[in-house]
């Protein structure tokens, strides 16, 4: 009887795992390799355009491409990090920057020589500063994919005294949260886009903004950031459950944003406001604006992982992600709306006009921790 | 072959699946504890995170546990119960049903809106709305396994011979049967207390966040590649752990002072208004918490569906801009696939670690032999992340080079202890001598455990076959970090979508999980129903 059970039991698993169609996809990489992208899988439009990508790096080159949707991609890096092969990483190619690549660069986890690599590098905008991610050199160990710019989000009738573009300065935004007690907040550092809003903000009101691009000094970065402090310190009051709790992520404050929760959201996608209204995913009563006439600017980029088993067909992939009909596709409106990194090609429209700011750059990379833990320590009890 | 070798080699087969897991935890988890001078105790909020988890922990699960007593203490002393009033709950993902009662319970949400009065809604991020919302879902576990549980209790003679001296049906379902319950749903109930302290992604959407609680901090520090944040995350996987402890003594402690209480009260007389307002006011409850559990699961559920087919749906319209299909058909093939990779791991883990509890029960009833339930269940007391992180800097990998079957030991390896902790109690209850008959017959071991035994635990092994799985389809950081992204299920694809700013397509995947969830507690439902020997 036992024997005819176990029987069973493996017959069932056996029957349950070869029909199960993702399953045996990921084992059909016999002719074609096999390329596993990991990348955040929490938008429709990213997803899609990703669908798109896999289609056409299957037909242009053969290469099956799979996306990995991660919740948050320190996963990835995380299960990255821990592999101890030098060869055939689980990861072929990544959507990283900011604390993830810093991390990875100083564990040797990448590929470097990116520039020499990818033919399409040579395509990349020279008026762009990639070359450093978040204050961390990129050393050819990454190559950007797209631009991202911090922006505010309003429903309309906050602005409505206000023409596009609008530029909030700091003093501004207090007078709107105190006209409208309750409907502002921001994501709660040490969330990405928290500490965009920290960096943002503390450009607008430190005194010498130059300071923020060296490294901070033990001793002088609690002088430095006073003002910024005593800023939030007038603010909270007037914010979502008086600036005692906050957003999660930005994609929750959108959300909020969208429910009625609040009035303001905050991107990093300056097309997003615009996109997101065309595809029916944001409120037509929004609109975006800058904190300040400059906006923090940085960039999302892409890296193979040094020990991936599939390099080569991982930077055609990567070579065809810089190409200008994957650009293009990756800026149009009806889609993703993310601005191209590459010169627009001759007789295209560019994307971004009207919704890129001038820009900030990243203040240096050892501020995101003093910024996040002197938050914490005051706000977070 | 199987015969020759001998079951008893096979549970030591199954004895070292279940600890080699451990020992890579221990290869890979830094020996790092929240000693007084540790750096933890100088992080910011922390003394308000832990004290948050223990008020969630403690309250949540102590409303669960009484309003679940008042709906079983019904079913014992009215007759046959009923099994399927809170199905639609029970089968409820958790994220999925946080996420609809959000979008219509809190302040604008659709009930604000269509409402022409204001009510106290449940405010995003609160204590409350967090407690309120695993009651929802803890109410039901306790209840369908309860009643599992119940079953194996000669409750209908207990009651019968209270009230042939004279106490009420209700009163004898508190004085005598409720002690005897309580002490057979024990394990059931030290694993829902410290599934509260220890929940991640439903704490995290509606949980507060200024500290969050103390396991999605863990969770955020693991996630952080900085020393400081590691050595966080390290203390806090310990602090965790101690946490998950207390939950479990406390569950042991509210046991004891229980069944001393209730023995105190027998033989006592009351005045019949007493028991009258007591029986009105347990009356009430229990239709008042079913009604609620219905209500509002079928609301969500509603919600759920709908916006799976909403397009632009924003404050204050009560209705989206525009119906659509469009979703669902751009979208099918990846729902099937999802759909066919998580039933099939599903289906193979609740079968293999079903067969497998049975094997380590009959062998322990066997042997004469109680293997301490804790070294069994001991997966429910490390914080999920944790392990597998550990698993990830460990041998791990060399063990199970193959994406499936990693993911399949790991899921293999969760399950068990929940499995165990349904079927366990209740195996107990069943005495050995129909097997010991069938063998005097001449039948094996093994024929005379299926023609005499199994009938007895039809209920106990449909739930643990059901509780498996739904263990295994609701798997996610296992299943991403272990199965390196090669085996996507429904859960990963949920999770990886729902961390982004929109409804529709986390709605679709969330109904189809809870859709999965329903229909197999369904079939577990028609199973149990089988007629007995």
């Amino acid at each position: 009887m036992l024997v005819r059970y176990l029987k069973f039991i493996v017959l069932l698993a056996l029957t349950s795992i070869t029909a199960a169609p993702a399953v045996a996809t990921a084992t059909k990489s016999d002719s074609a390799p096999t390329v596993y992208f990991y990348a955040w899988g929490g938008s429709e439009s990213v997803n899609s355009y990703l669908n798109w990508v896999s289609e056409e790096v299957a037909e242009r080159y053969g290469i099956q491409l799979q996306h990995v949707k991660v919740a948050d991609i320190s996963e990835a890096v995380t299960l990255l990090l821990s592999e101890n092969n030098e060869s055939d990483s689980k990861i072929d190619l990544l959507w990283i920057n900011g604390e993830n690549f810093k991390a990875l660069k100083a564990a040797e986890k990448l590929l470097s020589g990116l520039p020499e690599k990818v033919a399409n590098s040579r395509l990349l905008r020279n008026d762009l500063n990639w070359r450093d991610d978040f204050g961390e050199a990129v050393d050819g160990q990454e190559l950007p994919w797209g631009i991202a710019q911090f922006q505010l989000v309003f429903r309309a009738h906050v602005l409505a005294q206000k023409a596009p573009p609008v530029a909030l300065e700091p003093s501004e935004l207090l007078q709107l949260a105190m006209r409208y007690p309750g409907r502002f907040s921001y994501p709660k550092p040490p969330a990405f886009h928290g500490t965009s809003w920290l960096k943002a903000l503390a450009y607008e009101l430190v005194r010498e903004p130059r300071e923020l691009q060296k490294p901070p000094g033990l001793a002088n970065s609690e002088q430095v950031l006073q003002p910024l402090w005593h800023y939030l310190d007038q603010l909270h009051p007037y914010l979502w459950r008086s600036g005692k709790e906050f957003p999660g992520s930005a994609a929750q404050q959108r959300q909020w944003f969208n429910h009625g929760t609040l009035d303001n959201a905050v991107t990093f996608n300056p097309n997003e406001v615009p996109a997101l209204q065309q595809q029916l995913r944001m409120t037509p009563a929004a609109r975006a604006a800058s904190l300040g006439s400059r906006a923090l600017t940085n960039f999302h980029y892409l890296a193979i992982p040094r020990s991936s088993g599939q390099q080569q067909a991982a930077l055609k992939v990567l070579n065809f992600l810089l190409s200008e009909p994957a650009q293009l596709r990756k800026s149009a409106l009806d889609g993703w709306g993310d601005p191209m990194v590459i010169n627009a090609p001759q007789g295209a429209a560019k994307t971004d006009n009207g919704t890129l700011f001038p820009s900030h750059e990243e203040p240096h990379g050892d501020w995101t921790t003093v910024l996040e833990q002197q938050w914490l320590q005051r706000y977070q009890q | 072959m199987i015969k020759r070798i001998g079951w008893g080699t096979l549970v030591g087969a199954l004895m070292i699946s279940l600890g080699l897991p451990w020992v890579f935890v221990l290869q890979g988890l830094p020996f790092n504890l929240p000693t007084p001078t540790a750096q933890l105790w100088h992080y910011p909020g922390i003394a308000s995170a832990l004290r948050d988890s223990l008020v969630v922990g403690l309250v949540a699960s102590c409303i669960s546990l009484f309003i679940a007593s008042i709906i079983i203490g019904r079913d014992a002393t009215h007759g046959k119960p009923k099994t399927n009033d809170v199905g639609l709950t029970f089968a409820a993902p958790h994220l999925a049903f946080a996420i609809a009662f959000l979008w219509l319970f809190t302040p604008f949400g659709w009930f604000d809106r269509v409402l022409p009065f204001a009510l106290p809604w449940f405010e995003q991020q609160s204590l409350v709305t967090l407690i309120t919302i695993l009651v929802f879902k803890e109410t039901p576990f306790l209840v369908v396994l309860g009643r599992q549980q119940l079953a194996q209790l000669p409750y209908r003679q207990w009651i019968l011979q209270g009230r042939s001296v004279g106490t009420s049906a209700q009163r004898s379902w508190w004085l005598i049967v409720f002690p005897a319950w309580l002490k057979a749903m024990r394990l059931v109930l030290i694993a829902v207390a410290i599934y509260t302290v220890s929940v991640v992604d439903v704490a995290q959407v509606t949980g507060p966040l200024n500290p969050p609680l103390l396991a999605p901090l863990v969770v955020n520090w693991q996630l952080q590649f900085d020393p400081l944040s590691q050595q966080l995350a390290e203390q806090g996987t310990w602090l965790l752990m101690g946490l998950a402890g207390m939950m479990a003594l406390w569950v042991i402690a509210q046991e004891l002072v229980l069944r001393c209480l209730m023995s105190a009260r027998v033989g006592r007389v009351v005045a019949q208004s007493y028991e009258a307002a007591v029986a009105l006011a347990t009356s009430i409850i229990r239709r008042a918490s079913l009604i609620a559990l219905l209500g509002v699961s079928t609301a969500a559920c509603i919600a759920l569906i709908a916006l799976t087919f909403a397009r632009g749906w924003f404050y204050p319209s009560v209705l989206p801009l525009e119906w659509s299909i469009a979703s669902w058909s751009a979208h099918n093939d990846l729902l099937l696939q999802r759909l066919g990779t998580t039933l099939s791991i599903g289906l193979v883990v609740a079968v293999l670690a079903t067969m497998a509890i049975t094997a380590l029960r009959e062998w322990q009833r066997h042997h004469r032999y109680e293997i301490n339930d804790a070294w069994l269940l001991a997966a429910l007391f490390v914080p999920q992340l944790s392990l597998v992180v550990a698993w990830l800097h460990s041998d791990w990998s060399q063990w199970f080079s193959n994406d499936t079957a990693s993911v399949v030991m790991a899921h293999f390896w969760f399950s068990f202890a929940y499995g165990y902790l349904i079927y366990a109690p209740a195996e107990r209850a069943v005495p050995q001598t129909h097997l010991t008959l069938g063998r005097s017959l001449g039948f094996g071991y093994w024929r005379s455990w299926w023609w005499f035994k199994r009938p007895l635990l039809t209920g106990a092994l449909a739930h643990c076959l059901l509780v498996t799985l739904l263990v295994s389809v609701a798997q996610y950081v296992p299943t991403l970090l272990l199965g390196a992204g090669r085996t996507p299920t429904l859960t990963t694809e949920l999770v990886a979508l729902s961390s982004g700013g929109e409804w529709q397509l986390p709605a679709m995947f969330a109904t189809a999980l809870w859709l999965l969830a329903l229909v197999s507690l369904v079939l577990t439902q028609i199973i149990s129903k089988e007629p007995e020997l």
